[in-house]
């Protein structure tokens, strides 16, 4: 089995308030495509409460950085108490959603996804070796590209949220 | 609200997938679960419309309906569609239903009255390219050696790149109307015009 390292564990992001569930669907969504990632969405579910809609959306976009690292990005987002409200801006009356968000961000950067130097103890050896000391700048640079793009998503969900950031 | 999900942090669903050459490449499954009112009708013609104008033979496979009971029916459906992609591969795309506590309910919407559904439900969106599907290859020894060799080294990075790539977004197109039908909040589809 392929070897993930963890970059970035459990990351979260909570927010109270208004907002538009789409349009933020719609940002991390288009972020990953420009970003070159593959969309791959793990679970979506809808339930309809009596306090409000409660939503969990899990996506886990994945880029092949290389034949032998790929970084996956893990986000779930749970919506919760979740009602409809219309709001008035700039005259003009627009639907938004009431209620609390909570986003858990992983990323990971897995070592040879295709499993080629699994087969044999010999070969786990040789990668290990290889992992640890003769390809560390590489994987280091692998690594911060991944922190670069889970950071950057963060960022853009902090400002779409209007949060407080030190990331810029 | 996650604590299933903090113990298995390493529990990511997308290991790689296993690529059988001889039969053909698999998906990663697609689900969807919904609880609440919607038109079953509805969405079950606008899946069946969906196989027809992108040229798949429908089929439904299984149909299952149990007795009702105080809280509701339960009902399973599964459908599948092919489409030869060329004389080598065919595309399927699987759909399976699962329906809980299944009520027809009357609602007044815009002032007229509406049949609905009130369930709870999951959809499960799966699909495979399958390879030599005549089975040509496969009735000699020599055949069978042939073809491992022809989709491990000849073809395998096109099987990957280019007619997996396509079915998996295709089916991510059906995914994602299946949402928009049931105006989910996470509806959106940046992926739309991929292939």
């Amino acid at each position: 089995m392929s070897f993930r390292e963890i970059v970035i564990e459990k990351q979260r992001i909570e927010y109270e308030g208004l907002f538009d569930a789409h349009e933020l669907h719609h940002i991390i969504d288009y972020y990953f495509r420009e970003k070159g990632y593959d969309k791959r969405e793990t679970r979506n579910m809808e339930n309809t409460t009596p306090e409000g809609k409660y939503v969990e959306i899990e996506i886990t976009p994945w880029k092949k950085t290389t034949d032998y690292h790929r970084n996956i990005i893990k986000m779930k987002i749970y919506m919760s108490k979740m009602r409809d409200v219309e709001v008035e801006k700039d005259n003009t009356k627009i639907k938004l959603q009431n209620g609390r968000v909570q986003f858990v961000i992983d990323a990971f950067l897995e070592y040879d996804y295709d499993d080629r130097w699994e087969n044999k103890p010999i070969h786990q050896f040789i990668r290990t070796l290889f992992d640890k000391y003769f390809y560390k700048p590489y994987t280091d640079k692998y690594k911060g590209v991944l922190l670069e793009d889970t950071r950057l998503i963060v960022d853009m969900i902090k400002r779409y949220f209007n949060l407080f950031e030190i990331y810029a | 609200m996650d604590s299933k999900a903090d113990t298995d942090l390493m529990a990511v669903p997308d290991a790689p997938i296993e690529f059988d050459t001889m039969v053909g490449i698999p998906m990663w499954p697609m689900r969807i679960k919904y609880f609440g009112l919607f038109d079953w009708e509805g969405l079950y013609k606008m899946v069946y419309n969906w196989y027809q104008q992108k040229g798949y033979f429908y089929n439904e496979t299984n149909y299952s309906y149990k007795v009702p009971t105080p809280m509701g029916a339960e009902m399973k459906l599964k459908c599948e569609g092919w489409r030869k992609t060329n004389d080598y591969m065919r595309e399927w795309i699987y759909v399976y239903y699962h329906f809980f506590e299944m009520r027809e309910v009357e609602v007044i919407k815009d002032g007229k009255k509406q049949k609905l559904t009130k369930a709870r439900f999951y959809i499960e969106l799966t699909g495979m390219v399958e390879m030599d599907y005549h089975g040509r290859w496969k009735q000699t020894l020599m055949g069978a050696y042939l073809k491992e060799f022809y989709h491990k080294f000849i073809i395998k990075k096109h099987m990957e790149l280019m007619w997996w790539d396509r079915l998996y977004y295709r089916i991510y197109k059906l995914h994602g109307e299946i949402k928009q039908f049931l105006d989910m909040q996470g509806k959106e589809n940046a992926y739309y015009d991929v292939w």
